[in-house]
């Protein structure tokens, strides 16, 4: 499987709420950062960075229980030969549940991320970086769904 | 034989660490453009010369990290830390601010230059940042 065939069966996984699969996609002590500010302690999270098995897969499921129609439309792929790529995709979903300490208004979520990612030489990924605007979240959780 | 691919965002990135507006500003074509995904409503596009000029007039004391630089086909992305002693971005910058913002640029590439610049960085990261900045001098000037 290509790099980019790699990245867009994580989010098609990403899409069916199916943290296993991308996990699965990821090599065993592979890393995950997210560069979206601290997240404020709550009941799962104390750290944004960590292993994909714990920190990446505790996001990600946090992500498919607090969003109802959780879709990610990737933008762009880029991948070079040596192991990296990037993405840009854009997060959907309205607010069902607290995320994040963020208590839910039933807001219409959509905001850009970009994604940059190393593989292995068999393609597994290894290192996942993961950029949005913590600000920006908080600024569109923030609107009801009625405004 | 590995031949060293030219990454026009490797020279912007160098300009501006060295702080040489020139250098910079020679790796972008002209009317290039760079929209910011961060601290702003709807990313709007702008110049990217004015914008890179203000961030080094109102950075005098910048560093730029680089962790991670690749070129994939016509996409040049780099990971980076941008620290200085002057807020970021240049409209908040009269008021002397310490930085730290960890940044992804992704430059779109067509014959040697940058046509076009995303930023993607956390404004709460960088507020935060700031707070703790402001909180550290206070303390060591009491």
């Amino acid at each position: 499987m290509s790099n980019e065939r790699t990245i867009k069966t994580f989010f098609e996984a990403y899409d069916r709420h199916d943290a296993a699969a991308m996990a699965a996609l990821c090599d065993d002590a592979a890393t995950i950062r997210h560069v979206a500010g601290d997240f404020r302690r709550t009941q799962r999270f104390e750290r944004s960075e960590g292993h994909v098995m714990s920190v990446g897969r505790t996001f990600w499921t946090e992500m498919m229980t607090s969003f109802q129609e959780l879709r990610h439309s990737v933008e762009w792929i880029a991948a070079d030969r040596d192991g990296n790529s990037a993405c840009k995709v854009v997060a959907r979903g309205r607010q069902a549940r607290p995320f994040l300490g963020i208590p839910s208004l039933g807001a219409e979520l959509s905001l850009p991320a970009l994604y940059v990612f190393q593989h292995d030489g068999s393609g597994l990924i290894r290192d996942i970086a993961v950029y949005w605007d913590g600000s920006e979240l908080r600024r569109e959780l923030a609107a009801s769904a009625l405004s | 034989m590995t031949v060293a691919v030219f990454n026009p965002l490797e020279q912007l990135l160098s300009g501006l660490q060295s702080h040489d507006a020139a250098r910079a500003l020679s790796a972008l074509a002209p009317a290039a453009r760079v929209v910011v995904h961060a601290g702003r409503a709807g990313a709007q596009e702008e110049s990217a010369e004015d914008f890179l000029r203000a961030v080094l007039h109102g950075n005098e004391a910048l560093v730029i990290r680089c962790e991670r630089t690749f070129l994939a086909g016509g996409c040049g992305v780099a990971l980076l830390v941008l620290d200085g002693l002057q807020s970021f971005p240049p409209p908040a910058a009269l008021t002397p601010l310490g930085t730290w913002s960890r940044q992804a640029w992704v430059a779109a590439v067509a014959d040697g230059r940058i046509t076009r610049l995303e930023l993607y960085w956390s404004e709460e990261q960088l507020l935060e940042r700031g707070v703790i900045w402001r909180h550290s001098s206070a303390a060591a000037a009491a």
